[in-house]
């Protein structure tokens, strides 16, 4: 059995990449309110998914205001499918 | 939502309530196809009585020309506006989008085509708009747009058997009942 991936085995990087796995994209804001976390935690947790590929951060303005948006990457696809696989396993679904 | 490490329960739990929170909300397709019914019901009405009640006769037509223009303008500024206000986009969006711009150019543009050939618009516009409304209708389960893109598509066939006194007017009206009402159920469905 493979080992499960320690980036996505935390809470808010897991409800991250599964918010992200439905959308082309969403704002920091966004992920902020929908999964209920803290600016600073988020931004974190984000770097990490960001350097190891996962998703790819886009930073622009909307209106006047700076906006940060993230997406997922194809890595972060693959690594995302290969850790539920493992999860079901692990679980002997 | 914490940082700390989840058990493999939990993980699981955590991705199907994410992933199902996160649903596509319907309602916001709503105002392009009302938009746009009711902006072909115009048009065709005016160019109807122009047609037969004014000195304007076959000049008329140029009224296809001009309306579904400034609704192209009006609905991109209203897009480019409400996009900037949106903080996530989910890929049926963008495909939807994307299908409907490429759909709106060639519409846009086919006026300017009948002054080097001769293609009957009734029977182009109902194809284009019938295959957008019937791919809208079927990638969002959404059966009003289903019966609306057949109706459009069925459109030319019916055509044959109306007086051609009518055939603007029935053109109103079926657009009108494709995409207005269609957008009217769609306004409706808010999760």
């Amino acid at each position: 059995m493979n080992p499960l991936d320690p980036l996505l085995s935390s809470g808010l990087r897991l409800g991250v990449m599964s918010v992200l796995i439905k959308l082309k994209s969403a704002s920091f804001v966004y992920l902020k309110n929908e999964l209920g976390s803290t600016q600073g935690n988020l931004s974190v947790q984000l770097d990490k998914l960001h350097q190891s590929g996962y998703i790819k951060i886009s930073k622009g303005f909307k209106g006047r205001y700076p906006e940060t948006n993230c997406s997922i990457t194809a890595k972060g696809i693959n690594a995302f499918e290969a850790h539920v696989k493992n999860l079901k396993k692990y679980l002997h679904l | 939502m914490k940082t700390k490490q989840l058990p493999p329960e939990q993980q699981l739990d955590l991705i199907e309530s994410t992933i199902t929170k996160s649903r596509e909300n319907l309602s916001h397709y709503s105002f392009d196809f009302v938009f746009w019914g009711w902006l072909i019901l115009i048009t065709a009405t005016l160019n109807f009585i122009g047609l037969f009640f004014t000195p304007l006769e076959q000049d008329s037509y140029f009224i296809w020309a001009i309306s579904p223009l400034l609704g192209g303008i009006y609905i991109a500024n209203y897009h480019w506006k409400k996009d900037t206000q949106k903080e996530r986009k989910t890929y049926l969006e963008f495909f939807l989008q994307q299908l409907w711009i490429v759909l709106g150019v060639v519409m846009i543009l086919f006026p300017f085509l009948l002054f080097f050939d001769e293609i009957n618009p009734l029977v182009f516009f109902p194809i284009l708009a019938g295959t957008g409304t019937l791919v809208s209708g079927l990638v969002l389960r959404f059966k009003p747009l289903i019966f609306g893109g057949t109706l459009l598509l069925l459109f030319p066939f019916i055509l044959q058997i109306v007086p051609s006194f009518w055939n603007m007017p029935f053109y109103g009206l079926v657009v009108f009942i494709a995409f207005a009402l269609p957008g009217y159920a769609l306004k409706k469905n808010t999760p």
